[in-house]
């Protein structure tokens, strides 16, 4: 087809279609981006574009296609003239900044002027394509009654027709006509991902019943207070909020309002009519000239609940809310601090711009009150607080969540939109701004935060958001950075980086480290040459000719180096700003911190990372890939530091003792991911990762590494995505800091297509807990078994295995067994050569099991009857079949043995992880040892020094204290026996049986008893191990 | 002196403008009911319907010792209900009739054995007595040890108490056929309701005297020093089998109730009536004594009833071994936890199937 003929046809067709594309003039808080176009930044709270005349006349279908970050929603007022002036307000909808395409009708009948507001806040929108189609009103209403009544957005005669007779039949014509125009004016023709999200997140009838029900099961009912500062909102929109507030699910709460003398009579009238109909509505006059916290610390001291939440005199709540909260608070009893999503509702009640925040994110705290509302503070904890901080005014909240989170870290965040926040707007403009008061606020509050927790560092409002503050703390310049560059030739991009590493870098105390990957160019060798001229003392080369492995290059570089922090940094990253490494260093060298990260760049300046977010089903990507620099991120995520599951190594810092306690890089890693599994493991051992949005590198992300070909790439990335989907798959479908609602693949933050965490949008929320799982675990690094060089069993397991050492010390260390030790927990700071937690033990053991192929004999527990029931109180008991005599005569209580295999059944189900573990190992349970004779025990006791001392409280020696009758202690013993192999039988693991000649007695016989109340010893471990080598044998 | 006729020189209280009008004297209303009070000293045993179990807490606070014999081990402190161990003297739950009073009593003390005595559910054994246990066992061989060893814990607790206390619920009653009283129907709590073998009964006044006379013979018999006092419930039924408006069957099974124990009374001089029914049901109760469902007394009404019941001076005396009840466990786990490195897996479960 000729371009003429091309031309003539898009003429002509839109001849036929009447399509305009009006040019947008910018009015008024708009600026055109100098670097992308069609990109404008709102500067505040109204932007608006002039619709250039001419105007369509009649019914226009209007398309805009765009994105917009933050989330933003368009609205378009069309005025009518005649003799009176109208105007006509039409929501578009939210444009995400993955983009969207808006579509909707309307009239622009008698059309004078008309303006488009492309968002209500700050922020950058990009308008690709806007145009003004003249329509039929047939088609109007054919698009409306389709959209309506078809299921889906293609019209199905047949079924359209149906619909119609249907609504017809139960609402006559006119009811008809009421959801079309309902239709054509609300429009939900072109529904955004959040209204498509809000329609599978219904709380429909099913789910109140279901919400009732579990409310009503559980065994804590709280009470919240909330509290408002009610000054002048528009009549409508209070009534909204108290209506919302008497229909909610949840039963117990009370609302406490404070208002001033600026407040309306009507309003009062409104309240007091409130009041006196709900006596859960009370209503305080607060003196205050400065409303906000002196009001709420009157309304703060005549509340009564468990909980307090501030709340918004023009927001509404959603009817689940409190029982959503009442829930989460039955999960965690001891939360102090609960937190919800919310999002945006106008003045039609239609709901936008949600935000789906990340659990408790303390360096997020520190960009933004991201926690926003609602938001539930234990009133003790508020109270030892001595409330709001009235000095504080506009800042006191802020404030607040800073001091609670100081003195707790009990918070908690309920992914549930349970909030909706009023989105101010008037059609004639001049929405409320957020004062430059309230910035210096929350500025000084942040400052205060900073010194209160003994850190230095400077607070500074975010130039262009302002609502985003930038924290940057004080490195400690007498710790050395060591700087990590794998390299592999490519001597040009090598330059850049470490030029600008050298000339601009302002932390005084560097060394960097290139690790060379066998490169053969002459350029390279002379490159490494000038460096170590010009900068002898803190420039050196290592070189490694091995097969590329990032990992590995990466290890010999921390191993070659000696700095208290080590930064990782890929070869073609460009510094663009001399205060990176110290901005790094000043949160890298917090106790609490693992991993900081920082944004990269591509070099057309869009995102290439901002953090890195796990994936649910994959693995993980980059959050932010490809937005414009100077857009703000996810409500602000861009802007400063955030806390990111993981950061990525391109340039990543560490402190040295966390790397090496955490291992280092897994070799078995050699390209990807192994920045993801390190960040990982530090999440486990407790510590949190950040990605600091104020410090931006250029990463020039070339292929510098080698000639394989793309095959074996693709094959390898296939290997590494499937480990870390076994290491890792219970983490990665769940980042902390990446809410479920949002997609998560990929990590775009526009909202999931559904839920993912919690299956049944009306269920109660579940609150993900910094808890891994075994199959988390990678197995650590330098177990430490001990025993014979040619084992013929290994035995792992508790405090048990203590007869084992002893047996294997007896024998004069020619006992043919081989024992896992050093199992307990150990400080974090460890030097790897013990276990950080029972899980990497068992994972350990397993692997071993698996790659000798030896039996693997598990000790597991065996000392329950022991930890509840060795001492006796006034509440005597027993259990079938033990029977008396007893020594007082009296009969005592039986209790059901139920009962009891209730109480011990926690500690035989954690057993359940490991043998859910254990396929492809040779796996068996030994028995644990019987109880001892009361003298043994009494023997034991006077060992323990910590018992002879608690029964001195008690009013008691060692030796009075009375211990559960033998035979009582014997069927307790004997229920752990049947739990175990009961456990055993389920996963068909071999249980060896406490053999009959142990006994003496009744009890654990004394020649096989270790000197104290619980263990056995090595003359016991023979026994079981021959029992164990029997059954092996036989099976 | 000589006087007129019988109603001149009776107490103020034993008229209504004075006794009513003029302000009631609460502690004058167990006047002519031979109820003696609870001293210190007094070692309480009860039983009843769930009101009777409200009064527990009231009894130890005042420093009256209340007999447990079988009491909830230490262990067991975390564990939420379906145990039965905390609201009655020994482990047999709610007692409604003064049939299953009686029937209790004559088991105790090996007079009689109800035939069906359990019933068998996929869980386990199921206690047609005590329904509302739910840690069972499915071995015959425990359950029956599990039932003499409640019942001679029951007995005990008779023997050793000085006031056996028993609250009346209701009239209406489901019986087996060989007369074995439920305390619930079958097939509510558990079971399964059989109309070949389970029965309604209506138990008349003069049935309820004859049981309460019997209940008394044989708590004499058990310990002929313990005091034996009435009460009656003033809940109102959950609902009832009679084809009768609730309120109405109500009304008379409180009716028929009371008037039972004023035949038991009036049969026998040692038997005595606590009003914790007038004190609720009366014109005098205290507005607020009962939840807007009408079902429940509030706090206040009970202490209202309390504060009858414990007139007279209770110093509150120190509570029973508070240090020993929650040391052993501690103790027992500290040797755990100097011994052993598991202790982290070795937390008990807090009960939550309720």
């Amino acid at each position: 087809m000729s371009a003429g003929h091309s031309l003539l046809r898009s003429w002509y067709e839109e001849l036929l279609q009447r399509t305009y594309r009006p040019r947008l003039v910018p009015v008024r808080e708009l600026r055109a981006s100098d670097t992308i176009e069609h990109q404008w930044l709102s500067t505040g709270e109204n932007p608006e574009f002039r619709i250039e005349p001419p105007l369509p006349q009649g019914w226009v279908r209007l398309r805009l296609k765009g994105r917009a970050s933050p989330p933003a929603l368009v609205t378009c007022y069309i005025e009518r003239g005649g003799d009176r002036t109208e105007t006509v307000v039409l929501k578009l909808g939210s444009l995400n900044p993955a983009g969207s395409v808006l579509d909707r009708f309307a009239s622009f009948r008698g059309a004078r002027s008309a303006r488009l507001d492309p968002s209500l806040g700050p922020g950058y929108v990009t308008i690709e394509d806007f145009t003004l189609q003249r329509v039929g009103a047939l088609r109007v209403i054919l698009h409306a009654a389709a959209s309506y009544l078809n299921d889906d957005r293609r019209p199905n005669v047949w079924r359209l027709m149906r619909r119609v007779l249907a609504v017809v039949h139960d609402s006559g014509f006119s009811g008809l006509r009421r959801k079309i125009v309902s239709r054509v004016v609300n429009g939900r023709g072109s529904a955004s991902p959040y209204d498509t999200w809000l329609e599978q997140d219904q709380l429909d009838k099913e789910a109140r019943t279901t919400l009732r029900a579990a409310i009503d099961a559980a065994e804590y009912r709280p009470t919240f207070s909330l509290i408002a500062v009610v000054q002048n909102p528009p009549v409508w929109q209070l009534t909204n909020l108290l209506d919302s507030l008497t229909v909610q699910l949840y039963p117990r709460w009370e609302l406490c309002v404070a208002f001033d003398n600026s407040t309306p009579e009507d309003t009062r009238a409104v309240l007091e009519r409130y009041a006196a109909e709900d006596a859960r509505i009370r209503i305080t006059p607060s003196a205050s000239e400065r409303p906000s916290a002196a009001a709420l610390n009157v309304a703060l001291g005549i509340v009564t609940g468990e909980f307090i939440a501030n709340i918004d005199e023009d927001a509404e709540l959603s009817p689940d809310a409190l029982l959503q909260c009442a829930l989460a608070l039955n999960e965690r009893r001891g939360a102090d601090l609960i937190y919800s999503d919310e999002d945006g509702i106008d003045d039609t009640g239609t709901r936008s711009a949600p935000y789906f925040k990340p659990d408790w994110s303390p360096e997020t705290l520190l960009g933004d009150m991201y926690m926003g509302r609602l938001c539930l503070y234990r009133r003790s904890v508020v109270e030892d607080l001595k409330g709001f901080r009235e000095e504080m005014s506009d800042g006191a909240e802020y404030d607040l969540a800073l001091r609670v989170s100081e003195s707790t870290d009990r918070i908690y965040h309920i992914p549930r939109v349970l909030y909706h926040r009023r989105i101010k707007r008037d059609i004639v403009g001049g929405g409320a701004c957020a004062s430059s008061e309230h910035h210096e606020a929350a500025v000084d509050a942040l400052r205060q935060a900073i010194a209160r927790r003994g850190l230095r560092g400077t607070v500074e409002a975010h130039e262009r958001f302002r609502g985003h503050h930038i924290v940057r703390l004080a490195a400690d310049p007498r710790q050395k950075v060591s700087i990590v560059i794998p390299t592999r030739d490519r001597a040009d991009l090598l330059e850049r980086c470490l030029s600008t590493v050298f000339n601009l870098t302002t932390h005084p105390n560097f060394e960097v480290c290139v690790v060379d990957n066998g490169s053969q160019e002459e350029a390279t060798s002379e490159l490494f040459r000038r460096f170590h001229r010009l900068w002898p003392e803190q420039f050196r080369v290592i070189r490694r000719d091995v097969p590329f492995n990032f990992s590995a290059l990466v290890n010999a570089g921390v191993a070659e180096t000696d700095g208290a922090l080590v930064l990782f940094l890929n070869n073609d990253t460009e510094v663009l700003d001399g205060a990176w490494l110290e901005e790094m260093a000043g949160y890298a060298q917090r106790a609490e911190i693992g991993a900081v990260g920082c944004v990269l760049l591509y070099p057309n300046r869009t995102v290439q990372h901002g953090g890195v977010v796990l994936m649910a089903g994959a693995v993980a990507g980059h959050s932010h890939a490809g937005q414009p620099t100077n857009e703000p991120g996810y409500f602000g995520r861009l802007l400063a530091q955030s806390n990111y599951a993981a950061v990525t190594a391109a340039c990543m810092m560490v402190r040295r003792e966390l790397f090496i306690g955490a291992g280092g890089f897994d070799e078995a890693l050699a390209v990807a991911y192994n920045d993801v599994d390190f960040c990982l493991r530090l999440l486990q051992r407790g510590y949190r990762n950040v990605c600091l949005g104020q410090v931006r590198l250029v990463h020039h992300e070339s292929m510098s590494r080698g000639s394989d070909d793309a095959a074996d790439r693709r094959a390898r990335s296939t290997a590494e995505s499937r480990l870390m989907r076994e290491r890792w798959a219970s983490v990665l479908d769940g980042d902390p800091y990446y809410s479920p609602n949002l997609r998560s693949v990929p990590p775009d933050f526009s909202p999931a297509a559904s839920t993912r965490q919690w299956p049944a949008p009306s269920g109660p929320a579940v609150l993900r807990d910094r808890h891994f799982q075994l199959d988390a675990l990678p197995a650590e690094t330098t177990p430490r078994w001990f025993g014979s060089s040619s084992p013929r069993l290994l035995i792992a397991g508790h405090s048990h295995r203590i007869a084992f050492i002893d047996y294997f010390n007896r024998s004069g260390h020619a006992a043919p067994i081989a024992i896992l030790d050093q199992k307990a927990p150990v400080p974090l700071m460890d030097d790897g050569s013990a276990f950080a937690s029972e899980e990497s033990y068992w994972a350990v053991a397993l692997a071993a099991a698996r790659t000798r192929r030896l039996p693997l004999a598990i000790v597991w527990g065996g000392n329950w009857h022991n930890a509840h029931f060795l001492f006796e109180s006034d509440e005597r008991f027993s259990i079938f079949p033990a029977s008396g005599p007893w020594e007082d005569g009296r009969p005592r209580p039986l209790i059901p043995r139920s009962l009891i295999r209730k109480a011990f059944a926690p500690g035989v189900a954690a057993l359940r992880a490991v043998l859910e573990k254990s396929a492809g190992a040779d796996v068996i349970l030994l028995g644990t040892p019987p109880p001892k004779a009361d003298d043994q025990v009494r023997v034991g006791i006077e060992g323990e020094p910590v018992i002879a001392e608690w029964a001195a409280r008690l009013g008691m020696t060692a030796a009075t204290l009375r211990i559960t009758p033998l035979s009582v202690r014997r069927e307790l013993w004997k229920m752990t026996q049947e739990l175990l192999g009961a456990m055993c039988r389920e996963y068909a693991v071999p249980f060896i049986d406490v053999p009959e000649r142990v006994f003496s007695g009744g009890a654990l016989s004394a020649a096989l008893s270790a000197p104290d109340v619980t263990h056995a010893n090595g003359l016991w471990a023979e026994v079981m191990i021959k029992e164990a080598h029997e059954a092996l044998a036989a099976a | 002196m000589t006087t007129k006729h019988p109603y001149q020189g009776i107490p103020r209280y034993a008229r209504w403008k004075q006794g009513v009008n003029e302000g009631v004297d609460r502690r004058e209303l167990i006047a002519g009911l031979r109820f003696h009070g609870l001293r210190d000293d007094d070692r309480v045993f009860s039983a009843g319907s769930c009101f009777a179990s409200n009064m527990v807490p009231y009894l130890e606070k005042a420093g009256i010792a209340y007999i447990r014999t079988e009491p909830r081990p230490q262990a067991f402190s975390r564990f939420k209900d379906g145990l039965g161990y905390d609201n009655f003297s020994a482990r047999f739950g709610n007692i409604y009739t003064s049939r299953q009073f009686l029937q209790l009593l004559l088991r105790c003390t090996a007079r009689w054995a109800p035939m069906e005595d359990r019933w068998r559910t996929p869980a386990g054994l199921v206690d047609p007595f005590r329904p509302g246990l739910t840690y069972l066992t499915s071995s015959d061989e425990e359950f029956d040890a599990l039932t003499l060893s409640h019942l001679s814990a029951t007995r005990v607790a008779i023997e050793t108490a000085t006031v056996v206390v028993f609250t009346l619920g209701l009239t209406e009653a489901w019986h087996a056929t060989d007369g074995a009283v439920f305390p619930v129907c079958p097939g509510t709590v558990a079971g399964e309701f059989d109309s070949n073998k389970h029965h309604f009964m209506n138990l008349s006044t003069a049935q309820v005297t004859e049981d309460l006379l019997g209940c008394q013979g044989l708590i004499s018999e058990l310990n002929p020093k313990a005091r034996f006092v009435l009460t009656v419930s003033p809940v109102p039924l959950t609902a009832t089998a009679t084809g009768k408006h609730v309120v109405v069957a109500s009304l008379e099974s409180k009716a028929v109730l009371r008037a039972a124990v004023a035949g038991a009374q009036a049969a026998r001089n040692e038997i005595e009536y606590f009003p914790a029914y007038e004190l609720l049901m009366g014109w005098q109760t205290p507005p607020g004594s009962w939840d807007p469902d009408m079902r429940t007394v509030t706090r206040a009404g009970l202490d209202y009833v309390m504060s009858v019941l414990l007139a007279g001076e209770h110093p509150p005396t120190n509570q029973r071994t508070n240090a020993n009840r929650s040391g052993t466990e501690r103790l027992s786990q500290l040797i755990a936890k100097a011994e052993c490195d598991e202790a982290a897996y070795d937390n008990f479960a807090a009960d939550s199937s309720g």
